[in-house]
């Protein structure tokens, strides 16, 4: 009896083995088209990330020697192949928010490498059009060194000049100040006064000396603050200083930057975090400026708020928090009333959001199942509207 | 051919009347069903002449015990044909085998409530699940699923909670499906639909299950657009004893049920009682369930004419719900896989489930059977039905639930984190709290059916059926999660409300439906014609009550009058012994639901609402012999102006409604099925469905004004015209086997397939001109395999029987369900935008049952 119906079995089997796995199909081409594996990741390089990018196409040395971008518009412009190599089974529509480091205050040393103290002499004034023997504009210094030097990193001259300021003096007043060349231009240093010194107790030879080194940051911090009271943060200045080192007396120069409280020696590069957002489509990262947020409660409360608790759709929204997106419901939500209350949510909440600027809503609706759907509206001069690729 | 047919019950009522007598002689024989060659459980034998009978059991065996020497015993089973067999007890005690063969008999009174349809007379299409199918198959599975061998039918476990599976008749969902439970319709009276986890677990007490494609054998007007399911459960049983049964299945599944059976008491009672407990993990992540159900009968005899029977069950549970459908990548990408549930989530380290379901609905039926004179009877049902329950759910309010997941956005709901928020919330309200939608109901209904044998060859039967239902819907907050209250200003009665758990918020809304039906129908039958003509009207009577948007006073609508009725006939003629043809034809008008009389979840009275219509015809072939039966029909239903209707505000704030005829769809199609049985250890079922289900013309687009003539609304032209009906696979497709490796050791395999599943989508939005004739999703087509072993045996005296099933053996990845959505921008249904549940992969469950 079972020999009569193997027939039957194996045909059976047979019907079973072809059609074991339907979805296989559907699967791959999900992979291929939309989305297959997608997510939304947030990450920040670390040390060992900026070194792995030394072997991408036209990465700058110092993005992997030093870690950072010059900005975030050259980080804008290399990240895509970063995340492709690190990120490529992320499918199309994946979204990365990268958090790395853009270069703020470049510090390549304040090495004293060659010294000069100058004082401006009247065919100096005269060479550059000065007709009254003296400077009237901190500017006017800073061409007459470019004119006056043809100088390398490190140069550091102490300049003794005439100036007018008709603000402070009625006449023109002798001055004596640093000035540093550095990362390519000259920047002025101010170069610590007797008063200073006599301040600190060193005012017999007017110069710091060895024993004040543990010291020398807050002298520094004090003189800085003193100096530049309405300073913001992020400012850097730089200070000239004689220092007594047992055997000389030197010309130093530090550079320091102030952090709203405290001015503070800079030692190396001053970095700072900066995020940029990246999304696949078409298979390539690309940078993604828009803004993504899903709907909070308050959001929900606001938009159900606005619509009008007594209405269908606005007391719909706020018993369920999903859009009734069918058209045949009397809490019907049209695209254009989501635009509409989207619209009115985002010029709420981001009052300042300039032409152009993204948003990517992720909100739930009701279409006879409960789901997420996202919609990305872009602000134009006249308002926001979807927006289409 | 009139040889009266008694069931179970009657077999009972009739001992309950007999004299207590002293064995002498016991007659023994199996009963077999010719079709399928096996033992026919639940046949009545009867002494012939006398009120001395028994049923048969499992295995069709019968033992009666008789006074005299020389009996004849009558043999009968609803839908075949009655025999006769004398025995001479001196000579022998066995009648051996007594194979019944299909055919026409009379009704027992339930089966003419419950309007059972019977072999090779009623003219429709009829697939019929008996006990021992349902013992075998039954399993983990629903109601629903027991029926997925039969043509016609898409079955599901949805999201895969206990009680969540539905099911779909020739493509239409539960509203156009009539469900019958001992002939008493379960239908929510409101919207329609079925809720099966109403009744889960109930299969244990389910005798057969019918289901009757097209327009059904019932005599009430039930919307039986797609077809009828006919359940029956246990009566009353004659012998005294029970059986025990327990189990065990995948993910901590256990059941433990027992059923036991006075017998006839001396005092002339007989009372039967069922019980069973289910619970388990459930497949999907966050779907524990515990359930019970409950049956008893008590029957009595009054008189020789009169016979009561109270039957009552019930099967309270609560499961937690995969309530939300998500995307294929969701489920690809969760670490769970497609267990991942997103509707769940841990408080103090126990599961919380956010999306429940909790129900518990009684059902008690008095029946009173009333053999009037020879000619006539009179069967009545008088029933009460009160339903408790509803839906758990997350209520945000200043927090969203979403945010607050354990590890990441595939994990569980963090309740811990958001009782901290609710504990520190300024002024002690709750941030956000859990909530459930109750839907509770009352529902007492009388259905009485009178029988008069008018001639020899016609039958009239004409009857009542009279419904109350009272639908009570209201939110509840269930648990404030660590808060002191929750506010709520939806109830214009008890403004910026203070809620404390347990309190109604957001609606609170009565539901009174009001249901006067009759009907008549004519049965002629002359030899190989049987044929009849039905026709049924119902009033249905609509109020609703609102507690919260209106002030007392103007809080009532009066009652909303709708006419529907249904008129049909059918006439079969078997050709030979082997061939029988059967054709019907049916118009029917269906009131429109609930909330297209009430708009906008207010009362708000659309007074024009429209009747649906709907007209079927179908064709049939049937072939019976000894080891072959097969069926074949042909139907073409026409369902016109599904419910589409709109509301609109004019200038002054007043409402419009617009009710918009012609989303009309057709549904045809082929059905095929078989039964053969090669030799006495294998048989095989099989079946196959052809649909094509479509959506027929585009409904143009209307302006709609007030009297005045301002235009105050726009219906857009709906573009459906070809478009084929989602959420059902048109194709199905199915094979069962059954082989004896040995004696009393059974082991079987079923084979199902499913195409042509299209997405569901709502034809009502398809108002974009660009998408014109572009389906739905295609959801791949899938194909599952099902085994099972039965082995029965004996501990001492007491017959056990070992059941071991497995269910989608090859635990192959499938969609089931999939709702329409579109992910590239054109518009389009795709894989990609379809919110989806998948189908439940290899479960499997064992267990032994032994009857005493």
């Amino acid at each position: 009896m079972w020999s009569k119906n193997i027939n039957l079995w194996v045909a059976l089997l047979a019907l079973l083995v072809f059609a074991c796995e339907p979805l296989d199909e559907t699967f791959e081409e999900l992979d291929e088209s939309t989305s297959g594996l997608t997510a939304d990741i947030e990450i920040t390089l670390t040390d060992d990330d900026y070194e792995d990018m030394e072997d991408f196409e036209g990465v700058p040395s110092y993005v992997y020697s030093d870690y950072y971008f010059a900005d975030d518009v050259e980080a804008g412009a290399l990240l895509p192949a970063y995340l492709n190599e690190v990120y490529p089974h992320l499918g199309n529509g994946s979204f990365a928010s990268v958090t790395f480091n853009i270069i703020d205050v470049p510090f390549s040393g304040t090495d004293v490498d060659s010294l000069i103290f100058y004082t401006v002499s009247d065919q100096d004034y005269t060479d550059l059009g000065h007709n009254f023997g003296n400077f009237d504009a901190r500017s006017e210094i800073i061409e007459f060194l470019e004119f006056k030097y043809d100088v390398e990193e490190g140069t550091h001259v102490v300049l003794t000049f005439e100036y007018y300021d008709g603000s402070r003096f009625p006449q023109t007043q002798e001055e004596t100040d640093g000035y540093y060349f550095a990362n390519g231009s000259w920047n002025y240093a101010f170069r610590v006064t007797t008063a200073y010194y006599e301040k600190f107790d060193r005012n017999r030879f007017n110069n710091f000396t060895a024993a004040d080194d543990d010291n020398l940051p807050g002298y520094q911090d004090y003189i800085l603050s003193n100096e530049f009271p309405s300073a913001v943060a992020g400012d850097v200045k730089y200070i000239s200083y004689a220092y007594y080192n047992g055997s000389t007396t030197l010309q130093l120069v530090d550079a320091l930057i102030y952090d709203g409280s405290n001015w503070a020696r800079i030692e190396d590069n001053v970095l700072e975090p900066f995020t940029l957002s990246f999304s696949k489509k078409e298979g390539e990262w690309v940078p993604d400026l828009t803004i993504k947020f899903r709907l909070s409660a308050a959001d929900a409360t606001f938009i159900a708020e606005w619509k009008g608790l007594d209405t269908g759709p606005g007391g719909n929204f706020a018993q369920f928090g999903s859009f009734d997106i069918r058209s045949s419901s009397a809490n019907y939500w049209s695209p254009e009333d989501l635009l509409a209350a989207f619209s009115a949510l985002l010029m709420d909440k981001y009052p300042n959001a300039e032409i152009d600027q993204k948003f990517e809503i992720t909100y739930v609706i009701y279409d006879g199942a409960v789901k997420d759907q996202s919609a990305v509206l872009i602000l134009t001069a006249d308002g926001y509207i979807y927006f289409e690729e | 051919m009139r040889k009266t047919l008694r069931n179970y019950l009657m077999i009972a009522t009739m001992l309950l009347a007999s004299v207590v007598t002293f064995a002498q002689s016991r007659i023994t024989g199996r009963v077999i069903d010719s079709e399928t060659q096996e033992g026919l459980p639940g046949a009545s034998v009867v002494q012939k002449g006398t009120t001395n009978g028994t049923i048969t059991d499992l295995n069709g065996d019968f033992s009666l015990t008789v006074d005299d020497n020389v009996a004849t015993v009558v043999i009968s089973f609803v839908g075949f044909q009655t025999v006769e067999k004398t025995i001479n007890l001196s000579e022998t005690q066995s009648l051996g085998s007594i194979t019944l063969a299909p055919g026409a008999n009379e009704l027992s009174p339930l089966e003419i409530l419950g309007s059972v349809a019977v072999d090779r007379k009623t003219p429709v299409a009829v697939s019929t699940i008996r006990l021992e199918q349902i013992e075998e198959n039954a399993s983990n599975q629903e109601f629903p699923e027991l029926l997925k061998t039969t043509p016609g039918v898409y079955a599901t476990k949805t999201g895969g909670g206990y009680g969540d599976s539905r099911i779909n008749v020739r493509g239409f969902n539960s509203v156009n499906v009539a469900v019958l439970i001992n002939g008493v319709p379960v239908n929510d009276m409101e919207n329609g639909r079925v809720y099966w986890s109403n009744w889960a677990g109930l299969t244990d007490v389910t005798t057969t299950m019918q289901v009757q494609r097209g327009l059904g054998a019932s005599k009430v007007a039930v919307p039986s657009i797609g077809g009828t399911i006919n359940i029956l459960t246990r009566t009353t049983e004659a012998d005294k004893g029970g059986d025990a049964y327990t189990g065990i299945g995948n993910d901590g599944y256990r059941k433990t049920a027992f059923s036991l059976s006075t017998g006839l008491t001396e005092s002339g009672w007989a009372v039967s009682v069922q019980g069973a407990k289910i619970e388990g993990e459930g497949w999907a992540d966050g779907t524990q369930f515990l359930g019970y159900n409950y049956f008893f009968n008590v029957s009595k005899m009054i008189g020789d004419n009169h016979t009561l029977s109270l039957t009552g069950f019930g099967a309270p549970q609560r499961h937690g719900q995969r309530q939300n459908r998500q995307s294929i990548a969701t489920f690809r990408n969760a670490p769970q896989g497609l267990r991942y549930n997103a509707d769940w989530g841990y408080r103090n380290g126990q599961v919380v489930h956010v999306e429940d379901n909790f129900y518990h609905k009684p059902q008690f039926s008095l029946n009173h059977y009333w053999t009037i004179n020879q000619k006539s009877e009179l069967s009545t049902a008088v029933y009460a039905s009160v339903g408790t329950g509803g839906g758990g759910g997350f209520q945000n309010r200043d927090i969203s639930f979403g945010d607050y997941r354990i590890g990441g956005q595939y994990g569980p709901y963090d309740l811990d984190a958001i009782v901290e928020e609710n504990q520190s919330s300024a002024d002690g309200r709750a941030l956000a709290f859990l909530r459930a939608s109750r839907n509770d109901h009352k529902w007492y209904g009388v259905l009485s059916t009178y029988t008069n044998k008018l001639t020899s060859k016609l039958n009239v039967l004409a009857g009542i059926d009279g419904r109350y239902y009272q639908g009570i819907h209201f939110t509840e907050v269930t648990d404030l999660l660590g808060a002191d209250y929750a506010l709520d200003d939806s109830d214009i009665n008890n403004p910026n409300a203070v809620l404390k758990a347990g309190d109604k918020y957001s609606y609170y809304n009565d539901g009174i439906v009001l249901w006067q039906g009759g009907f008549v129908q004519g049965e002629y039958t002359d030899g190989p014609l049987s044929a009849f003509v039905s026709l049924a009207a119902s009033n249905t009577s609509y109020k609703r009550i609102d507690y919260f948007q209106y002030l007392p006073g103007d809080q009532e609508t009066d009652f909303q009058n709708y006419f529907g009725f249904q008129t049909k006939g059918g006439a079969n003629y078997n050709l030979t012994r082997n061939h029988n043809v059967f054709a019907n034809l049916g118009y029917f008008e269906k009131a429109p639901d609930f909330d297209a009389v009430f708009q906008n979840f207010r009362n708000d009275i659309n007074t024009d609402a429209e009747n649906q219509k709907i007209t079927s015809f179908e064709i049939g072939y049937g072939y019976r012999s000894a080891n072959f039966s097969a069926n074949a029909n042909l139907y073409r239903t026409s369902w016109r102006d599904r419910t589409f209707t709109r509301s609109f505000q004019g200038q002054e704030g007043e409402l419009f409604y617009a009710n918009i005829l012609g989303v009309n769809a057709l549904h045809q199609g082929l059905e095929l099925d078989f039964s053969y049985k090669p030799s006495k250890k294998l048989s095989i079922n099989g079946m196959a469905s052809f649909g094509d289900w479509t959506w027929q013309d585009n409904v143009d687009g209307v302006n709609i004004f007030d009297e005045n003539q301002n235009q105050i609304g726009t219906i857009s032209t709906l573009y459906i015209g070809g478009l084929k009906v989602g959420d059902a696979a048109q194709t199905t497709a199915a094979i069962a086997a059954s082989y004896d490796i040995v004696e009393d050791f059974q082991i079987g395999l079923t084979f199902n397939h499913y195409s042509n599943l299209y997405a569901e989508y709502d034809p009502t939005d398809r108002t974009t001109e660009t998408l014109e004739g572009e389906q739905a999703w295609e959801v791949p087509a899938y194909n599952l395999l099902d085994a099972r072993v039965r082995y029965d045996f004996k501990i001492g005296t007491l017959d056990a029987s070992v059941f071991g099933n497995v269910q989608n053996i090859f635990d192959v990845e499938y969609i089931s369900d999939a709702f329409d959505g579109d992910s590239d921008g054109d518009g389009i249904g795709d894989a990609g935008g379809a919110a989806v549940y998948f189908g439940v992969g290899r479960t499997w469950t064992s267990g032994i049952k032994i009857s005493f």
